[in-house]
């Protein structure tokens, strides 16, 4: 529970999320299902990482749902033309990453607020994703590939290893680094870091291509899982991970969270949107409890922390 | 009541856009083209009044596509089995409720707007799709389609019910006390407070305008294409921002008005059409709007800056 530390309440509900589902559905509780859980889980994981980045420092990166769909799209069209695995995996990396690079520029030169900067960039990679997709499902992902969702590493399925390596990378990152400290500190009060001297828009920049990179590397599971890319099909990851980020307990205000909460909370919302469709429950009333869960969600962490 | 710079300077772009198109495209300038882009540009600004206000208190109403969607289904629905009087009603009902749970998240128990009302979005998209089972429906009679197709000496009545919006809109915003408190939220929350404003109230105001005017502009929009389906306003949020941003209303709130959205949704309309009559394909006119809002909002703050010295 101490490590936890303000996770505490979110791991509660997710136990009892899973208790619920357990006794509703008699499928929850098995093997095949945990596998499942993670599998949809990994993307949101990584995807809500780098949303949680940008929310420590008092931004927001709205556009990661439509960087999914871009860099999915991106290396699934270059497998598809017969590029080598590698050069196709690493330039989906760059178009995902160059896309924060432009979100960390708008905010941290351009000055604007980051929910503007990176709805506009959205609209931009969402468009550009169409375009290049010709709308409709990109086919002909290389066997390889899925290796991201169906490989091994000692023993242990590759999205386990990618989300507790990249899990325990960015806790050290933030808690054990100078540059995790510094983030914290630009979150908590931006003006007194830059007086103490923290080079506050390299930082503040610096979060915003992780943001995008983490993104582009969760796009390589998602469509390694799918077996094709879909210009749409990371659309409603940046509300899911934006929820798992805030009911983890990152503050919108900035500096306050960190990565256990984030686990914590990505791992609620995969368990819920898993057992809502183990009752059965259809796509859409799905995406209205989700909506009202995470409202609530919302809402309850404003009365905590005026509290606090 | 006088144009401000930032409207004049909105104007001359407008009329050099035009004039550009009018070179690279001479059917640009037909009568008919110029009809379709003053009726497209009028859809655009019914669209895009609810989105100035929630910029005018400095928020954001992320919900109107969603919102227009949800009404729009459920009006056309009780039309098309012949409850003409109730399909409107509730429709515009369900817009003002929407509206109202925005206000109360971000007014009372404050919620960033971006937030509350990107939320909204997610539950009205989805009560939409629950409600027609993704379904499309269509067929409505002439008298409800008239406000979508309809002419009024040869101008067509979407222009007329734009105007009419727009000078309601620019009378409530210029000239009444819940105008000038709307400026004074949207200019400093605080100092607004401290002169008495209740500004929790006028938030909650500003929100349901902005959905009762969503659910409007969903009537005109279905009654155009005599169809509603859930996923209709799927990029209407892009569209809203940057007619209204380009129009001279900014994102810090307390600038710009009504009468620039005008402008504003005409330079888009504008833009729109000189890009079909070329033959862009409507994916590239998405990535040029998002490009458009972002240079609009920082030219807007470079200008600040250098106003500033």
């Amino acid at each position: 529970m101490r490590v936890l530390g303000s996770a505490s309440g979110p791991a509660v509900a997710l136990v009892i999320a899973c208790l619920a589902f357990t006794i509703g559905s008699p499928d929850f509780l098995s093997v095949s299902n945990g596998v499942n859980i993670l599998m949809q889980g990994t993307v949101l994981l990584l995807v809500s990482f780098g949303m949680g980045l940008t929310i420590l420092t008092g931004g927001i990166d709205l556009s990661v749902g439509a960087v999914l769909g871009l860099s999915g799209v991106t290396m699934g069209i270059l497998m598809r033309e017969g590029v080598p695995l590698g050069l196709a995996f690493a330039v989906g990396m760059t178009v995902a990453s160059t896309i924060g690079l432009l979100n960390g520029i708008l905010v941290v030169k351009a000055n604007l607020p980051p929910f503007v900067a990176t709805f506009g960039t959205m609209g931009m990679a969402h468009g550009l994703a169409l375009v290049l997709s010709k709308e409709g499902s990109v086919w002909g992902i290389d066997p390889r590939f899925r290796w991201f969702v169906e490989g091994q590493i000692a023993g242990l399925p590759v999205p386990f290893v990618l989300a507790i390596t990249l899990g325990i990378f960015f806790w050290g990152l933030l808690r054990h680094t100078a540059y995790g400290m510094r983030l914290y500190a630009i979150g908590g009060n931006q003006e007194a870091a830059q007086a103490s001297g923290v080079p506050v828009p390299f930082y503040k920049c610096s979060v915003y291509i992780i943001s995008g990179a983490i993104t582009g590397l969760a796009s390589a599971v998602l469509i390694a899982r799918m077996n094709s890319a879909l210009p749409t099909a990371g659309l409603g990851y940046e509300w899911d991970s934006m929820a798992a980020a805030v009911v983890g307990g990152v503050a919108f205000e900035g500096g306050v969270g960190g990565i256990p909460g984030i686990i914590v909370g990505a791992a609620l919302i995969a368990v819920v949107r898993n057992g809502l469709n183990l009752l059965g429950m259809g796509m859409y009333p799905q995406v209205v409890v989700i909506g009202l869960i995470i409202i609530g969600a919302f809402i309850i962490e404003r009365f905590y922390r005026r509290k606090g | 009541m006088t144009l401000s710079r930032t409207e004049l300077t909105r104007i001359a772009v407008l009329f050099v856009l035009c004039a550009i198109l009018w070179w690279l495209v001479p059917h640009f300038g037909t009568f008919y083209n110029l009809r379709n882009v003053l009726r497209l540009g009028s859809l655009l600004a019914l669209l895009s009044f609810g989105m100035t206000f929630s910029l005018l208190v400095g928020g954001i109403d992320l919900s109107i596509g969603a919102v227009i969607a949800l009404s729009g289904c459920v009006t056309a629905g009780l039309i098309t089995q012949g409850h003409f009087a109730e399909g409107v009603i509730i429709g515009v009902l369900i817009g003002a409720s929407c509206g109202l749970l925005n206000g109360v998240l971000i007014g009372y128990l404050g919620l960033p707007p971006f937030v509350a009302t990107y939320g909204m979005m997610r539950i009205a998209r989805g009560l939409a799709f629950s409600y027609t089972g993704g379904y499309c429906i269509y067929g409505f009679d002439p008298g409800f389609r008239w406000l979508g197709t309809g002419f009024i000496a040869g101008i067509p009545a979407p222009i007329f019910i734009a105007l009419g919006m727009a000078v309601l809109l620019c009378f409530i915003a210029y000239r009444t006390v819940l105008g000038k408190e709307i400026y004074a939220v949207g200019a400093n929350r605080v100092t607004a407070k401290y002169t008495g404003i209740n500004v929790k109230k006028t938030l909650l105001i500003v929100y349901v305008m902005s959905g009762v005017l969503s659910a409007f502009a969903g009537f005109i929009y279905i009654a155009r294409l005599n169809a509603a389906e859930p996923i209709i306003g799927e990029f209407f949020v892009l569209d809203a921002v940057a007619a209204t941003v380009i129009g001279g209303t900014s994102f810090a709130g307390g600038e710009g008005g009504p009468i620039g959205t005008v402008i504003g949704a005409l330079i888009i309309a504008v833009l729109q059409n000189g890009l079909n009559l070329m033959g862009v394909p409507p994916q590239w006119q998405l990535v040029l709007i998002g490009s458009v809002i972002i240079l609009a909002v920082t030219v807007d703050m470079v200008a600040k800056k250098v106003e500033g010295f």
